[in-house]
């Protein structure tokens, strides 16, 4: 029977290969580590015990005294506990999307996407959703240091201002943000000096994109990619869904164009890449190549399209000229007819395809010649009406920063919001080139790898306590207010330093702006005469801070309608093709931009940490990711511990093993390893937390002396960050560890490894075979068997449920960042997951289809599914879960004593156990827990909690409870209204509205009309694990993979077809008719 | 001698000794012991009336001067919580009352102007697990009385109700069985 084992859905390939790590199949503490009673309370105990005196026991029962200290002066209108909602734009990347921040009592609690901004449009990203948890991180700068001591701003002011009235030549390096303001403000502040440059940069920034696009059609400027009018993507391992500008519309545009209810036919994306990436998980075809041949790839596809299409422009034809599909595919070893094929069908879709390339020049080009092929030019990608201003162009670069500090001139560096000694390689010498500046002043949130370095350290304000205002595309303008003052005294944000500066060094301030407030008004007047807008500069300020910002109908209109085209520019491409890649002959290690912690910024934010990684669901650290083959000639398997030489470097590294890489390819995720003393990254001293977040590896990293989480890859990177570098690996013979959230419950096959019955799970049919028949592949309707439960009668006239589209998932998981912050779910930290203990109540479970060496990937997103004959609510001996008259499992905290029945009956295991108090092993239950000199470390973030929902204490259960603090707001609103049922719509789950792919879909299964009820009636609509006939109220929707491939068949079908043969062979045999129970009618509702 | 060896009366006295010692540890020992012993709802705290910072007297203003509850406790009908009035509230009115030989009032208003916050001790205290929402009673036409007595007539404030779950699950069921009102009782009404 293991045939049947290849073609079910395995979770881990260390599942299927029968060998899973170790350490992870232990749920429970060794009894030795568990937390002692402290001895003083055990005394305590016996005192009063040895009194004789039961009735004292009774003074543990006197409530606690309570105080309430209302305001003074209550701001008119403000209710303390009401929730008020404040539209904004992000600023934590360049994107700029549109956010709504819900605040209580002045505190941003949770940031959702801002439906109506045609950036972002609703949806909001993992980092986003961590935001509130930066915030109120108990490690800010508190107050700016000069020389390592204490100060105040006004001092700092003071011995800056010496410092800046001798300087000569200035240097500003700031991280990229669309905002004319911010712009403004360094210019004039710059303007000051004789010699004041501006260097905008940051790991990720999409330098190639920006010189490519440049080569291509003369101007620095990236196009607006508009997925939804593609037919055909080839992804040149960009990981766009990760990596791009504006990642959250190309996520929605891309979902949308896979919606099988909206288009005929979806969207096909081929992946050509050595890694699996995260957009790799969601391609229908992958080309696995080594990674160094992948703009190769991309010149041989475009040269053969423009054979097929013929007529292209003769600087193309000459790059273009080295390459051909049979020339490379040898190189790369696989068959040429697969480029082939695939530049037929990208050429047959012309006007209606598009290419998008890896963050380097000759992958950029790759992408930007066949786009000029295909025709994406006008169709798909908009470069002239609305373009992305995301990244500013024309700005000094940073190997022109660094050769200005190598040389000595630069008096005074700036770094604002920036940290380029993590962030760049080594090679380039920053922080040697930084030691020769006369002064450098870091403008930081935290005191990061930068800030340690320099001698001035200047705190900013977080961009939640920040004005500013940002054009991300042309014509769409956005609007940044803060929602809260800043916390501390002794901060500023950076546009408030620049223009504070500016004035005090006499020279003109733009706008004549006092703080960045009046900067921000001053700019928006020029928005309101820029887009003629009527009317009195206050009812458009009014307005535009109510809607978060601004564009108008021309331009809305503009867009949607545009077919404009960019002329060539005429250069020489040849020059930057050049001629094909020789690879290396050795292993090549692929260093990448993982899709949660991206470039280490939010390294101190647990919730970014701890949230797994959408490939390899790993969490707190990186590894070594290898391909079957790579790991077979290697010998070695997850969680061998690697000696890498990469150069002169070397370190160890965890191994994991990932289906679907090449085989000479190794990744190895960029943004850990960092050194910063901050309590997540190597441990704080001063913080008397943190210990359950212990992190250790058993490896060595690059700097022996610290543990760091994960190892830091970026600093023996190429200046171009993902570009393969050579590397040797060898196995150490020792075991590393590593902690990954798929190797336990796992419920396509809870028995051991290779053993036991597999469910279907997470259905995935080919595109061919469900245009057929749309309930192709997807669970057999079982018999209904006799129940003991009767059909479940809910009071209230609406019943809830969910529907979940796995075509439109990516697997970005914003849905688990969101669902922790709206719920105050706690992080538990590098060992607990390794025991198989996290508490995610929503998670994303990875599953893959076929073989090893060419998977297919499902990302099934996973919550407690609300079952209406719920089996765990049956064996609670005390009642804590039990069912609402509107059809929710209901969880009562203070009920539950701890027995875990209800999370062992879950056959879905979405119970999750609070064995340690997790808040509190993190300080933070204990808002003003001292430490030895008095001060409170941990008081920030407590503010974080949503006053919204319990926060659980130890040897509580918890669950998804579907947001009912949402859904009881919602009802009590539409009763205030005279409403007898809550309309469609108005409740969204905290996972729903954070998706950028709509992939979630919430409301009243009861009304038909409601959009929750279509997608629930679907044909291809199933439910997990139904034939246990506990009723689940959430439906899935497959995963529809439209291969070019006619003649492969889903692993689901073939499945279904084997178990056919197998059950007619034995029915045959055994002289029986076929079993009658097939093909009976389902009764579920 | 070894205990069991005396007679049963020395026996008992020994007993008899240990139960007067007992109580009267528990007089001493436990807070508020006798009322403790005599409220059957003083788990709940039903009785409490703890001594305020600021001598206010709802029988005063809301009673005689007939002030309606919603006037400074407003704010309530829109969120959860019931809002205890800041001082600017109270100012309304005494910032044009004069204060000549009154020392409270003058107490009330050296406050306001110093800007110090008025550290009420809380009355009506749930546990933190359970979720009051005073919107819904006020939308449904509960009278603030219901629950939280005659306030009116209170010189300083106690707790009237028990406020345990049992009284309130009561009345949830009573209004809705005589069809008054549609009051939940699934747990995520007030737990979640």
């Amino acid at each position: 029977m293991s045939d049947t084992h290849a073609s079910h859905e395995w979770k881990s390939p260390e599942k299927r290969s029968g060998k899973l790590p170790q350490a992870t199949l232990n749920e429970f503490q060794d009894p030795a580590k568990l937390e002692k009673p402290s001895d003083a309370a055990r005394r305590e105990f016996l005192k009063i015990m040895g009194a004789g005196a039961a009735a004292v026991g009774f003074a543990g029962c006197a409530r606690p005294v309570e105080r309430i200290f209302p305001e003074v002066n209550r701001p008119e209108q403000s209710t303390p506990g009401a929730k008020v909602y404040y539209a904004s734009a992000c600023q934590g990347c360049a994107d700029a999307c549109g956010v709504v921040v819900k605040t209580i009592d002045a505190r941003p609690l949770k940031l959702e996407g801002r439906k109506a901004s045609p950036v972002g449009r609703g949806g909001l990203c993992s980092r986003a959703q961590a935001a509130t948890y930066d915030l109120f991180d108990p490690e800010r700068l508190q107050q700016p240091l000069v020389a390592g001591e204490p100060t105040s701003v006004k001092a700092f002011d003071e011995t800056l201002l010496v410092e800046l009235r001798q300087a000569r030549t200035v240097r500003w390096l700031r991280a990229p943000y669309p905002s004319e303001v911010k712009r403004r403000s360094v210019e004039a502040f710059l303007a000051s000096f004789p010699d004041g440059k501006e260097t905008v940069w940051e790991p990720i920034a999409p330098d190639a994109a920006l010189k490519v696009q440049e080569l291509l059609h003369g101007t620095r400027a990236l196009p607006r990619v508009r997925l939804d009018r593609a037919d055909r993507i080839l992804d040149l391992g960009s990981d766009f869904l990760n990596l791009s500008w504006s990642r959250l519309d190309m996520a929605r545009d891309f979902s949308h164009r896979r919606d099988l209810d909206a288009f005929p036919e979806p969207v096909r994306l081929t992946t050509v890449e050595g890694l699996l990436s995260h957009t790799g998980t969601n391609a229908d075809d992958r080309i696995q190549v080594r990674q160094s041949l992948v703009a190769d790839v991309g010149f041989a596809v475009a040269s053969e399209v423009a054979g097929i299409l013929g007529d292209a422009d003769p600087n193309i034809r000459a790059a273009l000229a080295p390459y051909s599909a049979d020339g490379v595919a040898a190189t790369a070893g696989i068959d040429p007819l697969v480029i082939k094929a695939l530049a037929k069908d990208l050429a047959a879709h012309r006007g209606k395809a598009v290419a998008l390339g890896a963050p380097t020049v000759r992958a950029q080009l790759a992408a930007g010649i066949l786009n000029i092929l295909l025709g994406a030019e006008g169709t798909v990608l908009d470069g002239v009406v609305s373009p992305s201003l995301q990244f500013e162009t024309g700005v000094q670069d940073m190997d022109a920063l660094v050769a200005d500090l190598e040389s000595g001139k630069v008096d005074i560096l700036f770094v604002d919001g920036s940290n380029p000694v993590y962030g760049l390689p080594e090679s380039v010498g920053f922080a040697k080139a930084m030691a020769k500046a006369k002064l450098v002043v870091a403008l930081a949130l935290h005191m990061d790898e930068t800030a340690e370095l320099a001698r001035m350290v200047l705190p900013t304000t977080h961009w939640l306590e920040d004005w500013n205002a940002a054009e991300p595309q042309k014509g769409v303008f956005q609007l940044a207010q803060p929602t809260i003052s800043p916390l501390y005294k002794e901060v500023r944000s950076s546009a408030d330093s620049l223009l504070s500066w500016t004035r005090v060094l006499g020279k003109p301030v733009p706008w004549n702006a006092a703080n960045a407030h009046e900067a921000v008004q001053g700019y928006w007047k020029e928005v309101q005469s820029g887009s003629a807008v009527a009317g009195t500069f206050e009812a458009f300020w009014e307005d535009s801070l109510r809607h978060g910002g601004f564009v108008s109908r021309a331009v809305l209109a503009a867009r949607d309608r545009t077919s404009a085209v960019r002329p060539l520019a005429g250069m020489d491409l040849a020059k930057v093709a050049g001629a094909p890649t020789v690879p290396p002959k050795g292993i090549e290690l692929a260093p990448y931009w993982p899709a949660g912690i991206r470039d280490g910024a939010q390294g101190n934010n647990p919730l970014v940490q701890e949230l797994p990684d959408p490939v390899t669901k790993q969490v707190w650290g990186n590894a070594l990711l290898m391909g079957p083959g790579g790991a077979a000639a290697l010998g070695a398997k997850t969680e061998d511990l690697l000696h890498v030489k990469v150069g002169t470097a070397e370190f160890d590294l965890v191994g994991l093993l990932v289906p679907g890489q090449h085989k000479d390819v190794v990744g190895v995720a960029l943004g850990y390893g960092r050194t910063a003393k901050l309590r997540l990254l190597n441990g704080n001293p001063e913080l008397p937390v943190w210990t359950n977040l212990a992190y250790a590896t058993g490896a060595k990293g690059m700097d022996s002396k610290i543990s760091t989480v994960g190892v830091d890859i970026l600093r023996v990177s190429r200046r171009e960050s993902v570009v393969p570098l050579e590397a040797e690996i060898s196995r150490t013979g020792r075991d590393g560890r590593l902690s990954s959230t798929q190797y336990y419950n796992d419920i396509a096959n809870q028995e051991k490894p290779g053993e036991g019955e597999w469910r279907q799970v997470a259905v995935q049919v080919n595109w061919d075979e469900y245009s057929k028949d749309r309930k192709a592949g997807s669970p057999e309707e079982e018999a209904k068997l006799f129940t003991i439960w009767g059909d479940p009668r809910y009071k209230s006239p609406q019943q809830w449920g969910m529907a979940i589209d796995m075509n439109r998932c990516n697997g970005c998981s914003a849905c688990v960042v969101g669902c922790h912050v709206e719920n105050n779910i706690p992080l538990v930290g590098f060992e607990e997951v390794r025991h198989g203990r996290d508490m995610h109540w929503l998670r994303i479970d990875r599953y893959f289809h076929g073989e090893l060496e060419t998977p297919q990937v499902t990302h099934q997103v996973m919550l407690c599914q609300q079952c209406d004959n719920a089996p765990c609510e049956s064996v609670c001996p005390v009642l804590a879960t039990t069912h609402s008259d509107d059809g929710l499992n209901q969880m009562t905290y203070n009920r539950c004593i701890g027995t875990r029945y209800c999370a062992n009956n879950c056959p879905y295991k979405v119970r999750h156990f609070n064995w340690t108090n997790n808040w509190k092993a993190q300080g933070l239950t204990d808002l003003y827990e001292k430490t030895a000199d008095g001060r409170t470390p941990n008081a920030p973030l407590a503010m974080a909690f949503n006053p919204e929902v319990t926060v659980r204490g130890r040897g509580v259960m918890e669950k998804c409870t579907f947001c009912v603090q949402r859904v009881q707001d919602a009802r009590y609103d539409s009763k205030e209204l005279g409403l007898e049922k809550v309309p469609d719509g108005e409740i969204q789950t905290a996972c729903q509205q954070s998706c950028p792919a709509e992939a979630i879909v919430f409301g009243d299964i009861k009304d038909p009309t409601t959009k929750v009820s279509k997608l629930i009636r679907s044909e291809r609509g199933y439910k997990v694990l139904e034939w246990l006939q506990i009723k689940p109220n959430v439906t899935y929707l497959p995963r529809v993979r439209h291969t070019a491939d006619r003649k492969a068949v889903s692993a689901a079908v073939a499945l279904k077809r084997m178990e056919h043969e197998h059950e007619a062979e034995s029915a045959a045999a055994a002289g029986n008719a076929p079993s009658e129970t097939h093909g009976a009618p389902n009764e579920h509702p | 001698m070894p205990l069991e060896k005396r007679s049963p009366s020395t026996l008992a006295g020994v007993l008899a000794l240990a139960a007067v010692f007992v109580l009267a540890a528990y007089m001493v020992v436990v807070p508020d012991a006798w009322h403790r012993a005599t409220n059957l709802f003083y788990y709940a705290n039903q009785g409490y009336q703890p001594a305020q910072p600021l001598d206010y007297n709802h029988h005063l203003h809301a009673g005689i001067r007939k002030i309606p509850c919603l006037y400074c406790h407003a704010g309530i009908d829109r969120g959860r919580k019931g809002v205890v009035p800041s001082l600017s509230v109270c100012m309304n009115c005494h910032l044009a009352i004069p204060t000549k030989d009154r020392p409270k009032l003058q107490q009330l208003v050296s406050w306001y102007k110093t800007e110090t916050p008025v550290e009420w001790t809380k009355v009506h205290d749930l546990p933190d697990f359970v979720r009051f929402n005073h919107r819904q009673h006020l939308a449904a036409g509960v009278v603030c009385q219901t629950c939280h007595g005659p306030v009116q007539d209170m010189n300083v404030v106690q707790q009237w109700a028990p406020l345990t779950m049992g009284w309130c699950v009561n009345c949830h069921r009573d209004s809705t069985a005589t069809g008054r009102h549609n009051a939940p009782t699934t747990c995520q009404t007030c737990h979640y």
